[in-house]
């Protein structure tokens, strides 16, 4: 059995201007997670991907189809406290999912949301600002927070509910670089330390090239999916769906439409240079 | 400018008063608020006003801001204490046309004013030395009993939690709006009352459509991270009295009773309650 298991769901809004008329966000969508898996969810604006975010713990229930969490599924009213225990979501605005206004006591609010001891709680907290480097700032209030950390303090607060997975939804998208590499250095430190399976939905092709696996979605389908060299690599299918590669790949792709000899699919900086030095080094 | 305003004006520190579990200072802030008003004469009017001074001193909050607390009020402090100057009955002391001034009508003034400079401090002492979440937690505990007549207390605290939490999220907002209707040329400081309360339009529109927003997103927030209401919830502090809740229930017990007897063997200089 898979960890997450999404099988020919389909999901539609009403449409704002014509109430007659469904607008169909997710279109007959089969997708598994395995435990402990990176994946990434890729997507422009409007392909359903934060709209599949909110399927995988509940917040949102297929209209036909199904989400199943290991075995657990979601449209069962009496199972999605069990599967918010096992899937957290941590949401693209910081500022709106903080809830009390010191730090420690944010964390502590879904522990204590699972009836646990406080003695339990106070040592999940500490772990959870431990993990994601924000202990020095327990006492702190979060609006004087920056936005990176803010963020950091909202995966702490997931983390200290010891779920098996974590969903992230465009986690990035409102924060300056350095905010955007502190959160992303956390999450794959959570993914290969803690083995905490992570669904991560970006447009940020850099963050994607970090995961196990790809997902690219169009129109409420899967267009493509597999190892980030395997979905990078078709640069003309993603340019098509007005999706980019990482510069690296597309730097590597246009040398290599352009005559010169690159192998395989450089996702960084590193790999890109090294491409290049093995084509010019052959030259001479 | 508007992130200048702190809310609850809580000063952190470790004095025995910050020390103290906040469901005690709340209990104990309402007897002395009573007793206060129950003075009937000088001497336990004194004791009152001692022992204010003695708990604002154990506070180690700088008295500058118990001089802020009594500046703001103090207007209100001189004009009813004028009024009952003017107000006493018997015989008067000084006359002039229809205005005159009485032994009652001193007594009477010099009361009302320690007694709302009083109470003004103490109730100072509890916002300086509790923090806002200590607050509603220690709110939450006291009315907990209400909750047999289907009052829902632990949403009424969590209401106050998160109100409090996102006053100053919605101050920043405030100020980005109104800098973005400005540089849209929008004015807030010309023109006549109707005109600037119509200016505050387009600022209110933007914030209560991202209040609304922001409400959507964390009711998502709290469920995903399994809030379901108070039943079965934990915390991870734990409201607990301590030997300093003691002694200043100890300690209060004998001011309150020596209070009590002053006011029942000494003669009585004032009889309204005000």
């Amino acid at each position: 059995m898979q960890f997450i298991d999404v099988k020919d769901l389909v999901f539609g809004y009403e449409d704002d201007e014509d109430s007659e008329k469904r607008k169909i966000v997710l279109n007959k969508l089969s997708l598994s997670v395995k435990k402990g898996e990176f994946v990434a969810l890729l997507g422009h604006n409007g392909s359903g991907k934060s709209t599949l975010a909110k399927m995988f713990n509940g917040i949102l229930q297929p209209e036909s189809g199904s989400v199943t969490v290991c075995g657990l599924d979601t449209s069962d009213d009496d199972k999605l406290l069990d599967i918010r225990k096992k899937v957290g979501l941590v949401l693209q605005n910081p500022d709106n999912q903080l809830v009390a206004s010191i730090v420690e006591e944010d964390v502590a609010f879904g522990p204590e949301n699972l009836g646990l001891d406080p003695k339990e709680i106070r040592k999940r907290v500490d772990d959870a600002l431990k993990a994601v480097d924000m202990y020095e700032y327990r006492g702190h209030a979060p609006h004087k927070l920056s936005g990176g950390q803010k963020q950091r303090v909202a995966i702490a607060g997931i983390i200290a509910m010891e779920p098996e997975c974590i969903v992230l939804d465009e986690p990035t998208a409102m924060l300056d670089p350095q905010g955007r590499r502190e959160v992303m250095d956390t999450i794959v430190k959570l993914n290969r330390e803690k083995k905490i399976t992570i669904i991560l939905i970006t447009h940020y092709m850099d963050e994607a090239a970090l995961a196990d696996r790809l997902v690219v979605l169009d129109g409420g389908k899967i267009l493509t999916e597999g190892t980030p060299k395997e979905v990078f690599s078709q640069v003309e299918l993603l340019k098509r769906h007005s999706l980019d590669v990482p510069q690296s790949t597309e730097l590597a792709h246009k040398l290599k439409s352009s005559g010169f000899d690159i192998e395989g699919t450089p996702l960084d900086v590193p790999e890109c240079v090294e491409a290049i030095v093995s084509v010019l080094d052959k030259k001479k | 400018m508007l992130k200048e305003i702190t809310l609850g004006q809580y000063f952190p520190g470790k004095s025995v008063i910050h020390r103290m579990d906040p469901r005690m200072k709340i209990i104990l802030l309402t007897c002395y608020i009573v007793f206060i008003f129950l003075t009937r004469n000088y001497v336990s009017l004194a004791i009152m006003a001692l022992s204010v001074l003695g708990v604002l001193f154990l506070s180690k909050v700088s008295p500058k801001l118990y001089f802020k607390s009594v500046k703001a009020i103090i207007f209100i402090v001189l004009f009813t204490s004028a009024l009952n100057l003017f107000y006493g009955t018997g015989d008067p002391l000084w006359e002039w046309k229809f205005l005159k001034i009485t032994e009652s009508g001193i007594n009477t003034a010099i009361f009302v004013a320690v007694r709302i400079i009083a109470l003004v401090l103490i109730s100072s002492v509890l916002t300086y030395t509790t923090s806002p979440t200590d607050l509603t937690d220690g709110i939450e505990k006291l009315l907990k009993p209400l909750s047999v007549f289907h009052i829902k207390v632990h949403e009424i605290a969590m209401m106050m939690t998160i109100a409090l939490r996102f006053i100053p999220t919605l101050l920043e907002e405030t100020d980005k709006i109104m800098s973005a209707q400005k540089a849209r040329g929008a004015d807030f400081e010309s023109g006549n009352f109707m005109n600037r309360i119509k200016a505050l339009v387009p600022i209110l529109v933007p914030l209560f459509v991202s209040a609304f927003r922001r409400a959507f997103d964390l009711a998502m927030a709290m469920e995903s991270r399994c809030y379901h209401g108070g039943d079965g919830r934990t915390r991870m502090k734990v409201l607990k009295y301590s030997k300093y809740d003691f002694a200043a229930l100890g300690v209060l017990a004998v001011i309150f009773v020596g209070v009590i007897i002053c006011n029942l063997k000494l003669p009585v200089t004032i009889r309204s309650g005000m």
